[in-house]
């Protein structure tokens, strides 16, 4: 019968998996890799801040994203009064939650409950929106 | 070990799930994960290049290299290939993608260089000495089920092909190992990294 070698390959991931499946054997992997030579420390080093930069990135592409949700919400309302309110509040509290579920769209909602017309109406510039967001991300967290 | 998802109100999409999946872990998950790869190529280099010399690969990649480089591809969007299906969590994508350079790369480009070593040096000497053959050896030309017997014929204790026997059974959890040999924890811990010197002995030769 021929000789499968990707069979082999699996077979040597797999007995991996099982030398490994328990946590304590993170203490075995770390001797072996020492004993080959390898700087644990600075590779963890060096993997974390792989990882601390994504997040950084990721950090700053959520924001830009959410000040967008924003600003398309502001500049859909009309600004007809106080009887679209309830609904552009909705759109502000969907915009500032995004997919984040549905109890943090609520808890936007309740920070929203005090703005009025005129609050809204300042919101057509980045520097007053920016501005609301700080302002409402601040409310209830002192 | 892996993280969960925030409860979502619609469906991500997979490069929506990866970035969270990511987003969501701890410090001490990420050092967990960054461990368990760098000790995964370790194993595979090896297992699969044991012919290699120092265990270096080319363009210079050793383990903890090709662990990072696995990741950096997937953190910067190079890779975006994560089927759940097929690999349920994100170390489980993060080896693919670790196995994927490995053997799709490195792995041929290594046996390319070796390949155009000039065999003797000016004085005719032999420059390969040393240098084992990438092509298959001895324990290559088995069939997996020959390949597990020359594996529990490494081990002359009861206790140690009992583990052994266990994990080809796929029953790997120590407890479960526990429950089924009779094994203390303890001892099951130790039979495993006598197992993991065993395996690379033979696929070196030894």
């Amino acid at each position: 019968m021929p000789v499968d070698r990707n069979e082999h390959v699996e077979f040597f991931a797999q007995l991996y998996e099982a030398l490994t499946s328990a946590p304590k054997d993170e203490v075995f992997v770390r001797e072996v890799l020492v004993e080959s030579g390898v700087d644990v420390d600075a590779t963890l080093g060096k993997g974390m801040g792989l990882f601390a930069d994504f997040k950084k990135r990721r950090r700053l592409q959520l924001s830009r994203e959410r000040l967008e949700r924003l600003r398309e919400a502001v500049n859909r309302w009309s600004g007809v009064g106080e009887g679209t309110l309830g609904a552009i509040k909705e759109q502000i509290a969907r915009a500032l939650a995004g997919d984040q579920g549905q109890l943090v769209y609520q808890t936007y909602y309740r920070k929203l409950e005090r703005v009025e017309v005129a609050d809204l109406e300042s919101l057509r510039e980045d520097a007053a929106l920016l501005e609301f967001v700080v302002r409402v991300e601040a409310d209830g967290s002192e | 070990m892996e993280p969960h998802l925030r409860s979502t109100t619609v469906a991500p999409d997979i490069g929506q799930r990866l970035e969270r999946s990511i987003d969501a872990l701890t410090d001490d998950e990420q050092k967990a994960l960054i461990l368990d790869l760098t000790g995964y190529a370790r194993f595979l280099i090896q297992t699969e290049a044991h012919w290699l010399p120092r265990g270096v690969l080319p363009r210079g990649f050793d383990a903890p290299t090709l662990a990072l480089e696995a990741i950096a591809r997937v953190l910067d969007r190079r890779r975006r290939d994560w089927d759940p299906a097929k690999e349920p969590t994100l170390a489980a994508y993060l080896k693919s993608v670790v196995k994927s350079i490995f053997s799709s790369e490195l792995l041929p480009a290594a046996k390319r260089e070796l390949a155009e070593i000039p065999t003797t040096d000016d004085v005719g000497g032999d420059r390969t000495s040393g240098i084992a053959s990438p092509d298959p050896g001895p324990h290559d030309m088995v069939t997996l089920n020959e390949l597990k017997d020359r594996l529990l014929e490494c081990f002359e204790r009861e206790e140690d092909q009992l583990v052994l026997l266990c994990i080809f059974e796929n029953v790997t959890a120590p407890a479960e190992i526990a429950q089924v040999t009779g094994l203390d924890p303890r001892e099951i811990y130790r039979i495993k990294q006598k197992i993991w010197r065993r395996v690379v002995g033979l696929r070196k030769g030894e």
